[in-house]
């Protein structure tokens, strides 16, 4: 038993966490805002690349770095703390590991893991088979959590997806990527970008350059069929990852902000209503991440790993939430503004919370996984 | 990152459920908290004592097994699976022992720690006062310096198990001139001790758990110090450091009540009889314990590689008591107008509720957090 990181984890994360810190600057992040898309940091892309993120979880011999779920996790958590807007989690540990596990069919993995393509997950659109999915299973086409259904897949089609025309669901990065996985009953797709049709709409989060997504019409034979990995789970612990990145940045950020900020001729932070406020989001978030890496640690095709996903979901769902209302109480009137920075955090934990199941899709699946 | 046990750990799991399954008393005793339950629950500390059940964590030469704290965790794990008694023996073992490795001398531990491990002697702690209970520096039991040792005068209350117990530890101050953490002195005392009155009280249960010990003039020596005269405070933080972080509170006690609250709700769910509104709650419960394990089994990693629990115990604290009572409440409404029942919930639920109070209250947990965790200014 050993519930710490050793040595190679550390420094993998402390090295992707130096390069953010230079690149994913706040001036760089407003730029993200202001153009609506993470295409002002796409420069860092081939540099995370250079570093191996992309290819973090793919064997050495395809050319990836053969590290663990572990350091993906904490990776991810970095690639929160600072709010990347570029679909990292999407492309390192979900694309990646599922393209490399199935032998590349589409013939993508060399370039996806040197920094030329992106890659993004269809979500979301998926609810139309309800809550009642099972768990764990991709026999569940419909199950809230997966990425969205196969609108083209024949039978499959879900009742959402055949009254809207085909769009499957919600894409970010959808201006940036290359290429779109598309999850359904049949499987997961792989998708060029010319084999889709794209709807940009706006998210609350602008840097998040969102768009419905639908495999284009009258392309029969169009995309690649990558079998039925796990994709779901894989990328609701990569949200749940960056969930608690989020939720920590957002009480250290709040912290330092009401040692600073007087009212009443002190520190508002020596009140003890926001002393307690923050001792709350610190205890939910502490809490949380355990279940983060524990869930990354047990890896593919144990046991638990369904009832660990969900948990570590749920729980980095509910915690960074409740770090993002604390945070934005504590600021006051300053954290209500759009000039101020703390809105792009706040924004991308109202995303990532709801993206690949809510907390209570995730309590839900832990219940029937442990039998009630 | 390895969340397996190893060999040897799951056979000393495999040693412990069996001996607890061939000696767990059935049925479950009363409570040790009246008179007649304690003296069933001394029977049981003494049966756990005669097999080396009793301090597993302990020295060999205490009574202990040198178990590993992996090892302590596995056994409080299968202790409270099993449906075993309350510890009537706790105060001692997890909270002065501790403090009696650190700052106890040879001659104290020799004479204090087997005893203790047999349920010779029973320990009760002397903290709170009538005007002095999160504020726990406030204290005005006095010790006055005599020839050989010191006197004690003062009143202590909230004693849990004092009625029952046959020694006390506690903080007393001996030099009224020094500023309120200073000039506290940590004393041992017997309470069979000249000028000592013990007067059990209800709790909020009904339960005789509850004393007021009065000192008036009780003569002590100076080997009943523990951990130098005047330096009380800081030997006093280390034991509440345990008793609201790992010792007392080992995260089977709530495991063992998640599984129990997922067998009420399976049970009733079978029965075609489950009030669904509550399912969430009762997932939710089952996560908080198992996120209090998880968040556990990373602190005694860090231990285990020498790192020194500190304000983190006050966020640990904070997550069991607060979680204990949400388990407790779940269960009692799971059960409708049976909920009010004085059963094994009732009782739990009781329990619980002392939880935010006691081992200082989670307001002042809040504020240690904020101020020594998080660095937000005293005042």
């Amino acid at each position: 038993m050993h519930f710490g990181f050793d040595a190679e984890q550390i420094a993998g994360r402390d090295t992707v966490a130096a390069l953010l810190d230079k690149q994913c600057s706040l001036p760089a992040l407003q730029e993200a805002w202001a153009a609506g898309s993470g295409a002002p940091l796409r420069g860092l892309w081939d540099e995370l690349a250079a570093l191996g993120v992309q290819g973090l979880l793919a064997p050495t011999d395809v050319g990836g770095s053969g590290l663990d779920e572990v350091t993906m996790a904490l990776v991810l958590a970095e690639t929160g703390r600072v709010a990347l807007p570029l679909p990292i989690m999407e492309t390192a540990a979900v694309g990646v590991p599922l393209v490399a596990a199935v032998g590349d069919p589409a013939g993508v993995l060399p370039r996806l893991i040197d920094g030329s393509l992106l890659l993004t997950l269809v979500t979301g659109s998926g609810r139309s088979g309800g809550s009642g999915g099972s768990a764990g299973s991709a026999k569940s086409g419909g199950s809230v959590g997966s990425v969205g259904s196969v609108g083209s897949a024949g039978s499959g089609a879900s009742a959402e997806s055949a009254g809207s025309g085909g769009w499957v669901g919600l894409a970010p990065a959808a201006g940036l990527a290359d290429l779109f996985l598309v999850d359904g009953p049949g499987g997961t797709m792989l998708y060029r970008r010319d084999e889709v049709d794209l709807d940009p709409v706006g998210s609350v989060d602008r840097t998040r350059d969102l768009a419905r997504v639908r495999p284009r019409p009258g392309r029969a034979g169009a995309g690649t069929w990558l079998g039925q990995g796990p994709i779901a789970d894989r990328a609701a612990l990569g949200a749940a990852a960056q969930l608690i990145g989020l939720g920590s940045e957002l009480v250290r950020t709040t912290v330092d902000y009401v040692k600073a900020r007087h009212q009443f001729g002190v520190p508002i932070g020596s009140f003890q209503a926001v002393k307690h406020h923050l001792a709350d989001a610190t205890l939910q978030m502490e809490f949380a991440a355990p279940a983060v890496w524990a869930a990354a640690a047990l890896g593919e095709g144990a046991a638990d790993r369904a009832r660990a996903v969900s948990m570590a979901k749920a729980m980095a769902s509910d915690a960074a939430t409740g770090a993002a209302r604390t945070a934005l109480q504590c600021h006051g009137a300053m954290g209500y503004t759009d000039d101020y920075h703390l809105h792009l955090w706040l924004k991308r934990v109202w995303c990532l919370a709801g993206a690949h199941g809510s907390a209570a899709w995730h309590r839900d699946r832990v219940g029937r996984e442990l039998g009630i | 990152m390895d969340l397996t046990w190893g060999v040897e750990d799951e056979a000393f799991r495999g040693e412990a459920r069996a001996w607890l399954e061939a000696n767990v008393p059935r049925p479950a005793l009363p409570s040790g908290d009246t008179r007649a339950g304690f003296a069933l629950h001394l029977e049981w500390e003494r049966r756990l004592f005669a097999d080396r059940w009793a301090v597993v964590s302990w020295p060999e030469e205490f009574g202990g097994r040198g178990a590993s704290l992996w090892q302590w965790l596995i056994f409080e794990e299968e202790y409270y699976r099993a449906g075993a008694p309350q510890r009537v023996t706790q105060n001692g073992i997890f909270l002065l022992a501790p403090t009696v490795f650190e700052f106890g001398t040879a001659e104290q531990r020799a004479r204090i720690l087997p005893r203790m491990a047999a349920a010779e002697d029973l320990w009760c702690q002397g903290w709170s006062e009538p005007g002095a209970g999160s504020d726990l520096a406030a204290i005005s039991s006095r010790a006055q310096r005599t020839d050989d040792g010191w006197v004690l005068h003062g009143q202590k209350t909230w004693t849990t198990r004092g009625a029952f117990c046959t020694h006390l530890f506690g903080l007393f101050r001996s030099d009224p001139e020094a500023s309120r953490h200073r000039g506290l002195t940590y004393f041992l005392v017997p309470l069979d001790a000249p000028g000592v009155t013990v007067r059990g009280f209800g709790r909020l249960d009904g339960d005789e758990g509850f004393a007021e010990v009065f000192f008036d003039g009780v003569e002590v020596g100076a080997g009943d110090v523990l951990g130098g005269v005047d330096a009380g405070w800081s030997v006093a933080m280390a034991t509440t450091g345990s008793e609201r972080g790992l010792t007392l509170r080992s995260p089977g006690r709530f495991t063992a009540v998640a599984e129990r609250l997922l067998a009420l709700y399976r049970a009733q769910a079978t029965a075609g009889a489950a009030d669904t509104t509550w399912r969430d709650r009762v997932i939710q419960g089952w996560m908080d314990a198992e996120a209090y394990r998880l968040f556990t089994l990373q602190a005694v990693t860090s231990i285990v590689g020498g790192a020194r629990p500190g304000a983190e115990s006050s966020l640990n604290k904070i997550w069991w008591s607060e979680m204990d009572i949400r388990l407790h409440e779940t269960a009692l409404a799971l059960q409708g107008e049976e909920g009010e029942l004085d059963d094994a919930w009732m009782r739990g639920f009781e329990f619980s509720l002392s939880g935010p109070i006691y081992a200082g209250t989670n307001e002042i947990q809040r504020n240690i957090a904020a101020e020594r965790l998080l660095g937000l200014p005293r005042k």
